[in-house]
């Protein structure tokens, strides 16, 4: 990478230089030195521009970074926010918003320390040695990128989630993004490391309101030790005219298991990128995405399963369907390392094109630098299945509802993955109402 | 025969797909009350017929009408066809990873009766008893539609769609192939609990087998998209006594095996 | 199987002296060019085949794309800098024909040591010939029975100056001279190459077929090939490389044009050997080559099959763009590489027309400290309703010290498009290697046999004959890859 002829002005996204920085008296001098290591980092990377490869269809300049400004650091709400439809599913329900958040401690864990959900500035006084090991850790197997480092050194929501060895807890945390206020970026940021034998489900769901104009640039890292279990699903409902960049990072240790989903269905332009590491002998990591584009909606999403070690899993299906002028991008990497034999990888990706008008791009790739392994990918485009139609309409079914009927179908598969019914019933409920009735 | 408001009447019907003619003008009518036999061999139309009947989007119908409660439904398209009651039980009935048997009965149910018409506890309640009826597991009520069953359970789920969605006209299409003799004994079972004086039925068949369990009012033989043979009662009491020996002679050993 | 079993390990790190046949210098006096590129170079060059004014000019065009041009990045090939003025553009033998018109025996020799005889009483049945030494075309066999059905089959700069009006109207039609920097150096250098062109309703009826051969050294190969079909023409192509074996690299950097009109056919079969480098990656031939089909009319169809085991790097990614409606494209792949070779290839189907259809089947096989990638673009335009795709890249990996890589792009802005992508990478079965092996057949032809059955949808696709020279040929070159 050539940083040489980068200015360091010229590096910089509109709104993120150092005197957008997080005050430093404000935090503990160990967050301090992982936000200044992190800006030198983003100081590095050059900028990316639509001739980058991955950036190629969905230019950065598409982002109007210059109408937002970073929010403010949040603070703890005095009062506890209204509670949400599904808190009490959960252990502990993080509530996020412009105005502040709040932890709520449902079952009493947090009391006795069984498990921790605390800020990141909380932690760092806490478990400074967690901190130091995890935040920013190995997880970031690849070369720094810009948006990473961006939101490692200008996050203004810091979480922390720490489930201690063999501990379970299958109820697990909701955690609740809900902004409103138009013209600023947020930039929530997690951390959240499951360590041996333990296991932990993590749901996350982010809104905002149809007229609100933001920008969302979030940052998660997701550690599963040996042998633990780890559970992730984002549901992302952001209004139509929230932009977000996305970059998350996954490792799973020996005998670990990941499950990760991902299901776009909000938001103007989304970038989103999923990287996830089975960096030692029998992790296995399941990945799982559902997007869908209608109206002018942009989804680009990368991923990448990195096989570091031998005797190692993965298993993605990312299902998508573009109606309207939406534009759908999936890129996806099976990078099996020099070495890494007895490696089982699999990436799929289906697409529906609805309507005409709609595109959908895909780009399935494999990079393979070692012999006895087994790595393979597939990607389909079509629009819904003229005999399946033909079957539902001959049972009364009305064309549009069949063909919503066909849709859905279609997500099932995915759907299924999500760990909670009231997401999966949720993510049901958008699919109906983006199949509209003019499908 | 009633001439005013024939119940099902095919008459002349022509369909073509890609180019080639199949259907070559059939003339066939039933009435309440009455089940059909349709024979014929291979590629004589057959299954060309049903998906016509049904309104299958791969074929184009060229000449004729199909009259049904009074009406062509030609222009309509298939689910409407299928709300005034029509009922096609498939040859090769297709898979819908992702759509449950429970699912896509209500939704065909609601679309066939009113939405809300059914209350859902009541559904239930009726589904089992059919399976129950068409000895099927209960299991299947959570299964995806077909995905996965085999032959025989396919078959059994046309039927049991038929005995929720309760057409006044099924057509089915070789329902019979590839059925042990336990698998058609249920099948008819369930078949036969639909036949009554308001219920017409057209049995597409390659084997006489079936017709010993569905006994048919009347019987046709298709050949190269036409019908070659018709008959009523004398024509079924001849082969009654007879057998179906000399139809293989006249129409060749392929009409029926 | 566990790790220590290493009953059926493939070693590639074993001494790869690999022999190459093909590798001999022919003793032929040269008419040369220096080194180096420049205007007056390109206006020598043009000068030499005696080409009419706007051809010189159109390769100056082209020229000055080109010295603005950046060359690719993108691919997964490593090479250093190229250095255009260290390279000779033009370079013919002197004397190609004795007095009393037959070929020097010198050439003749050379290319019947390749398996190519190009003297009349030699003539290969059913294969019309044109040999390409160097820099120029030596001769072309069954001319007359070809002109008599009015087909065209002779060397690039013949058709320059007995057709011109027909190049005139095609050159550059596919591959525009400043489509990328290979194409617009090869536009401003080419030297020969073939010119067929099918009237028509013609049935062409025997292969027509090109071979070229690189001989001297710090020569470059830039030649150019331009394919016409008529209204309901059909013509069948073959494409056969060799060069000698030589320490340093040299350019091999061909343009190929097809042109099918209404109902066309064009096949074109390339088997792809040239000399690969030592096991050190010293020397071996860079083969940067711009391929691509255009389905003009409507139903024409144009087939690519390739046969890829030579060169040190191949770049190269042959192409349809199905403008007609109903129009086909299909590309059939086998890419071989061991050693140090590098290959990037793949192909592009750019649908426009309706129901256009695409096939796309690529085998790659890596072995030695190669590596191997598969690059395609699958693109499906607004315009291009009911079109079909249909992709397969297998990759097949012996040893672990090479690498497969699959670069897939896949665009569908149609939603009536059915588009399957399917790609698997995996280390030759181990299971066939031990039921093979258990009949009594040894590791090397149990190899052997699995990668030809690997292979055999691309092979099945190539005219009879050269199907069995490819199969001997890939045989010859697994031996030794296997432990």
């Amino acid at each position: 990478m050539t940083t040489a002829q980068v200015s360091a002005e010229g590096a910089y996204i509109p709104g993120f230089d150092e005197s957008s920085l997080p005050a430093n008296g404000n935090q503990p001098a160990l967050l301090q030195a992982k936000r200044a290591a992190a800006f030198a980092q983003y100081c590095e990377v050059p900028l990316p521009s639509a001739r980058d490869d991955e950036w190629r269809r969905t230019d950065p300049a598409s982002f109007p970074f210059e109408r937002f400004s970073p929010a403010a650091p949040l603070s703890p709400l005095t009062e506890a926010p209204a509670p949400g439809p599904w808190d009490s599913e959960f252990d502990v329900v993080v509530s996020v918003s412009d105005a502040g958040f709040h932890i709520q401690d449902n079952a009493g864990l947090l009391a006795d320390k069984k498990l921790v959900v605390e800020t990141l500035a909380d932690a760092a006084v806490r478990h400074p040695d967690l901190i130091e090991r995890y935040l920013q850790g190995p997880v970031r197997v690849k070369q720094p990128r810009k948006f990473s480092s961006l939101g490692d050194a200008f996050w203004n929501f810091g979480l922390f989630i720490y489930a201690p060895a063999r501990s379970v807890f299958t109820r697990g945390v909701l955690i609740r993004y809900h902004h409103t206020v138009s013209g600023q970026t947020v930039l929530p940021r997690l951390l959240a490391v499951v360590d041996e034998q333990a296991e932990l489900t993590i749901a996350e769901y982010y809104e905002s309101p149809e007229t609100a104009e933001l920008l969302a640039i979030s940052t998660r890292e997701f550690y599963a030790g040996r042998g633990a279990v780890l559970r992730a699903a984002s549901l992302q409902e952001w209004g139509a005219r929230t932009f977000h960049i996305g970059e998350d990072w996954a490792r799973a240790e020996r005998d670990a298991r990941v499950e990760w989903v991902t299901l776009l269905l909000g938001g103007q332009i989304s970038k989103m990128m999923v990287s996830c590491d089975v960096c030692e002998s029998n992790a296995n990591a399941y990945l799982s995405g559902l997007f869908f584009a209608n109206d002018n909606q942009h989804v680009d999403q990368r991923t990448l399963q990195l096989h570091s070690s031998a005797n190692t899993y993965s298993n993605l299906l990312y299902k998508g369907a573009v109606k309207d002028r939406g534009h759908s991008v999936y890129q996806g990497i099976i990078d099996a390392s020099p070495g890494a034999i007895k490696v089982d990888a699999y990436q799929m990706n289906n697409n529906l094109i609805l309507s005409e008008g709609a595109r959908a791009d895909s780009l399935p790739g494999l990079e393979i630098d070692a012999d006895d392994l087994k790595c393979s990918h597939g990607a389909t485009f079509g629009n819904l299945d003229a005999s399946q139609l033909f079957y539902l309409q001959s049972r009364g079914l009305p064309k549009s509802e069949a063909r919503q009927l066909l849709v859905m179908a279609f997500f099932e598969e995915v759907i299924a993955r999500i760990p909670h019914e009231f997401m999966r019933e949720r993510v049901r409920e958008d699919v109906r109402r983006k199949c509209g009735a003019s499908i | 025969m009633s001439e005013k408001t024939p119940f099902f009447e095919i008459r002349n019907l022509h369909a073509k797909t890609e180019d080639k003619a199949i259907l070559k003008g059939v003339n066939l009518t039933i009435l309440p009350g009455e089940t059909h036999a349709l024979m014929g061999p291979n590629g004589s139309g057959k299954s060309t017929l049903s998906n016509v009947i049904m309104g299958h989007p791969a074929y184009e119908v060229t000449d004729g009408e199909v009259i049904f409660q009074g009406q062509n439904i030609l222009e309509l398209d298939p689910d409407a066809r299928a709300r005034l009651g029509l009922f096609l039980a498939f040859q090769y009935p297709v898979a819908i990873p992702g759509i449950s048997v429970a699912k896509f009965l209500k939704s065909a149910a609601d679309a066939r009766f009113g939405q809300g018409t059914i209350k859902p506890a009541q559904f239930i309640k009726q589904l089992r008893e059919d399976m129950k009826f068409l000895e099927m597991s209960e299991a299947f009520i959570n299964r995806f539609l077909n995905d996965g069953f085999s032959g025989g359970e396919k078959k059994r789920m046309e039927i049991l769609q038929m005995l929720t969605l309760k057409p006044v006209l099924a057509v089915m299409d070789e329902t019979d192939s590839g059925l042990d003799i336990d698998a058609l004994r249920i099948v008819s079972k369930g078949v036969n609990r639909m036949v009554g004086p308001n219920f017409g039925l057209l049995v597409i068949t390659h084997y006489e087998r079936i017709l010993r369990y569905i006994a048919p009012s009347h019987l046709h033989v298709l050949i190269d998209g036409q019908v070659a043979m018709s008959g009523g009662p004398d024509l079924v009491k001849e082969v009654e006594k007879n057998g179906y020996d000399w139809i293989r002679e006249k129409f060749g050993k392929e009409v029926l095996v | 199987m566990s790790d220590t079993d290493t009953t059926f390990k493939l070693e590639t790190d074993s001494a790869l002296v690999q022999e190459y046949k093909y590798g001999f210098v022919s003793d032929v006096e040269a008419d040369e060019l220096p080194k180096g590129l420049n205007e007056d170079i390109v206006r020598a060059i043009s000068a030499k085949k005696k080409e009419p004014e706007w051809m010189t000019e159109w390769r100056l065009k082209a020229f000055r794309r080109w010295q603005k041009k950046e060359y690719p990045r993108w691919a997964k090939v490593q090479y250093p800098p190229i250095d255009y003025q260290d390279i000779r553009y033009y370079s013919a033998p002197k004397n190609t024909l004795k007095s009393g018109g037959e070929v020097d025996p010198e050439l003749a020799k050379t290319f019947e040591k390749l398996g190519i005889p190009i003297e009349e009483r030699n003539h290969l049945a059913g294969v019309a010939v044109d040999a390409v030494f160097d820099s120029m075309s030596i001769a072309t066999t069954h001319r007359e029975m070809l002109a008599e059905k009015g087909i065209i089959f002779c060397s690039m700069s013949e058709a320059l100056q007995h057709h011109p009006d027909l190049v005139r109207k095609y050159l550059g039609t596919v591959v525009p001279p400043g489509d990328n920097f290979y194409a617009a150096l090869n536009s401003a250098v080419f030297s020969d190459g073939s010119f067929c062109f099918i009237p028509k309703g013609v049935r062409c009826p025997v292969e027509l077929s090109t071979y070229f051969r690189i001989n001297a050294r710090d020569t470059g190969q830039f030649e150019r090939t331009l394919i016409v079909a008529e209204e309901g023409a059909y013509v069948s192509y073959i494409e056969g490389c060799t060069a000698p074996q030589r320490d340093n690299n040299q350019l091999h950097a061909a343009v190929v044009e097809l042109i099918a009109l209404e109902g066309a056919q064009i096949k074109y079969s390339t088997v792809q050997n040239w000399y690969a480098g030592d096991e050190n990656g010293q020397g071996g031939i860079y083969n940067f080559v711009t391929k691509r089909g255009h389905c003009r009319g409507a139903n024409s169809k144009i087939s690519w099959t390739q046969v890829e085991v030579g060169a040190a790097i191949t770049w190269k990614y042959p192409s349809v763009i199905l403008e007609g409606d109903n129009s086909v494209g299909e590309f059939y792949s086998v890419a071989f590489t061991n050693k140090k070779m590098q290959a990037d290839t793949g192909t592009k189907m750019v649908h426009i027309g309706k129901n256009t259809s695409s096939t796309i089947i690529s085998k790659g096989i890596s072995a030695g400290e190669s590596a191997n990638s598969y690059r395609g673009l699958v693109r499906v335009l607004p315009s291009a309703l009911n079109a079909r795709n249909h992709t397969c890249c297998d990759s097949m990996l012996i040893g672990d010290t090479c690498s497969a890589n699959t670069y897939p792009v896949i665009e569908a802005e149609t939603s009536t498009a059915i588009i399957e992508h399917e790609a698997t990478t995996s280390k030759i079965s181990e299971e066939q290697l031990f039921y093979v092996q258990s009949r009594g057949i040894d590791e090397e032809s149990a190899t052997s046999l699995i990668v030809n059955g690997f292979c055999k949808d691309v092979f099945k696709e190539l005219p009879l004959e050269f199907s069995v020279e490819a199969i001997k040929l890939l045989e010859l070159k697994l031996e030794h890859s296997v432990g």
